[in-house]
């Protein structure tokens, strides 16, 4: 998946997604409607389409986009 | 399936063109995706589900305190979700020796949720099943290991089917028959579970969902009642016209035998009391001759309530058969392996369900059992009769053409109704009406057995049940009044349901006429009545007119004073408990 899919996929599963909103170094964490069920979705979004698990810290600790993607990038090699 | 990103963006749109249900949600792990998921699920199917999730883990306290927020709500449904994770924690802390009786006290604790919910509030209950889990410390050896969790957990789900079967206003959610049919991979995800305490994977939400609310719809009298089947290549292998009887593929070779348990499928459901119905492009004595002398066929020419097979347009021909059983559009389902033929339909009959048939015939049922398409809740010993009851109204219809004048008809019909009071008896078929029952009713209250039975009890209220017999065979119970006492002067019929089998045959005026008897015998001045439009009884919008009623501020009344009986010919045969409503005073 590339890093402009990625962040598609990413947006779709925030509750108003607004997908223009959305670019590699958006820090998801300001973005409105992110909280822990986002996460949730997130990480399983991740886990299907990736075949990557991530854990909760894996979220806590990215500060954007592109540093998931890059972590993704990562576990997948 | 639709997915749980999809139902999620259900809940943005616009509801409020939908009935509304009220829910509550009670579970002893995260349910708010299962709560975004059974509402966005009920856009799919036209309901808006207000749903009020409890706090985490609030079961006990929300069902036992009387102040509770719960009982403040009010909802219409109550889910209940005791996850197999949390009963599994249970157990782990139970003592070895008494393992063995782990399930007895659990179900005794959801009997007494139950009972306690029920006797607080009008509230019906979903309850979900226990999704298996085997934690393979015996390994195979704990199916025969009393104390093993696996054969506690079957135990459970055992006794819960027991305990809820003698329940009213009750039901089990499947989840299990949902991990089943997903697999455990799919139906649990141990990182949404460690990250969320949630216990069903996001890909199964929908499946559980569509459960929840399948129970939901069919509470609310949204059922699927009859299934319309093509012939070639739906019911059998091959082209009966081209092939020839002893060429089309059913029985046990090849994929005859896929045919042959499809079949099996459709003659359990019509054993179930779904009408059964036959739309087929062929020469009509061709197209019958399996069902009359085919040694394989399953189905035969009694189980077909109504048979038609002809060159028409396939959309006519349903319309035709919509005719005769006198049910909605919206009730049926049709079953046709052509892709040509279920658009035509589709197109000229939008309510109409027309599942896409797969390709290969082997797959028909395992498609057609994940679309659970005839839910109910409620089933009586009279449901296996009704095809036999439509044969027969097919008859009637077919004869009704001989006679000129409609009251030479009716005669000549020989009709008796029985009408009696709310029994033991009546009350599942009268609760069962009361569900069923769209275009002829009045006011379109849904009564479960226990709201029935709560009537039959209560000095306020003075129900009737009637049935039709005729010289071409006996209706069953086929409509129910109930009268409410405002005062002494007033008697409001707070509901009038009929089968619309019954429509044109004077049966309303035999009702009214019963009615009137029973008020001017108890001294009421008055009797009132109102109808609530829904949009599907736009059938008795005038019925109180018709009847001879004056209306006020949308209450139609009829005065005792100068009422002359209405002419019908039903004869009447009291039930003996029913005359003594006749005699006696107030």
């Amino acid at each position: 998946m590339t890093l402009e899919e990625f962040i598609v996929e990413f947006a779709n599963q925030f509750e108003d997604a607004d997908v223009s909103q959305f670019k590699a170094d958006t820090n998801f964490k300001d973005i409105e409607g992110w909280d822990s069920l986002t996460a949730v979705s997130i990480i399983n979004m991740i886990g299907k389409k990736c075949g990557v698990r991530l854990l909760g810290g894996d979220l806590r600790g990215a500060g954007n986009i592109r540093e998931v993607y890059e972590i993704i990038q990562q576990r997948s090699q | 399936m639709i997915e749980f990103l999809q139902l999620k963006k259900n809940l943005k749109k616009d509801f409020g063109k939908y009935k509304q249900i009220k829910l509550s949600i009670l579970g002893d792990s995260a349910t708010q995706f299962l709560t975004q998921a059974v509402r966005g699920y009920g856009y799919e199917v036209g309901l808006n589900i207000e749903i009020r999730e409890s706090d985490y883990n609030q079961i006990d306290s929300q069902i036992l305190n009387p102040g509770s927020e719960l009982y403040q709500y009010n909802p219409d449904y109550t889910l209940i979700y005791i996850s197999s994770h949390k009963l599994l924690q249970l157990y782990n802390n139970t003592k070895v020796e008494e393992r063995s009786m782990f399930v007895m006290k659990q179900a005794d604790y959801i009997d007494n949720l139950i009972s306690t919910l029920q006797s607080n509030i009008f509230s019906k209950i979903i309850i979900y099943n226990f999704n298996e889990i085997n934690d393979y410390v015996f390994g195979n050896y704990s199916t025969i290991t009393e104390s093993s969790f696996i054969f506690q957990l079957r135990r459970l789900n055992m006794m819960l089917m027991e305990n809820i079967s003698k329940r009213k206003g009750c039901y089990i959610g499947d989840i299990s028959s949902i991990q089943n049919n997903l697999g455990k991979k799919t139906f649990f995800s141990t990182s949404t579970y460690i990250n969320a305490d949630m216990l069903i994977s996001i890909e199964a939400l929908p499946f559980v969902a569509k459960c929840t609310v399948d129970i939901i719809c069919a509470a609310q009298g949204m059922l699927k009642k009859c299934i319309i089947l093509d012939l070639d290549n739906t019911l059998w292998g091959g082209i009966i016209g081209d092939d020839g009887i002893e060429k089309i593929q059913i029985g046990h070779l090849g994929i005859g035998k896929a045919f042959t348990e499809f079949q099996h499928w459709i003659k359990k459901l019509k054993e179930r009391g779904i009408i059964v119905a036959i739309c087929s492009k062929n020469t009509e004595e061709i197209a019958k001759e399996p069902f009359i002398s085919h040694p394989d066929m399953v189905l035969r020419m009694e189980d077909i309530a109504v048979f038609v097979a002809n060159w028409n347009n396939k959309a006519d021909n349903i319309r035709y058969i919509q005719r005769i059983l006198n049910i909605g559009f919206d009730s049926m389902v049709f079953l046709d392996d052509n892709p040509f033929e279920r658009n035509i339909v589709r197109a000229n009959i939008p309510e109409i369900c027309v599942p896409e048939l797969p390709e290969d015939p082997s797959d028909y049922l395992e498609y057609l059992y994940e679309l659970n398409l005839f839910e109910t809740v409620s089933h009586s010993a009279e449901d296996g009769e009704r095809t036999k009851q439509y044969q027969v109204e097919a008859q009637r219809v077919q004869n009704r053409d001989k006679f000129t004048n409609e009251d030479d008809y009716l005669a000549s019909l020989e009709m008796v109704s029985q009408v009696a009071p709310f029994n033991q008896y009546n009350i599942p078929r009268v609760a069962q009406l009361s569900q069923r029952s769209n275009q002829f009713n009045l006011t379109t209250i849904r009564y479960s057995e226990s709201d029935i039975e709560k009537i039959s009890q209560s000095r306020e209220y003075v129900p009737f049940t009637f049935t039709l017999d005729d010289k071409y065979g006996d209706n069953g119970l086929i409509a129910v009044v109930i009268l409410k006492t405002v005062n002494t002067d007033e008697l409001y019929i707070e509901t009038w349901i009929m089968s619309c089998r019954v429509l044109k045959r004077g049966m309303e005026n035999f009702v009214l006429n019963t009615i009137m008897a029973y008020a001017s015998s108890h001294k009421y001045k008055v009797v009132t009545g109102k109808y609530i439009p829904t949009a599907k009884n736009g059938l008795v919008k005038d019925h109180y007119k018709e009847l001879g009623f004056v209306e006020k501020d949308g209450l139609w009344s009829l005065e005792t004073k100068n009422y002359i009986n209405r002419k019908c010919y039903i004869n009447q045969n009291y039930y003996d408990r029913c005359r003594n409503y006749f005699k006696g005073n107030k």
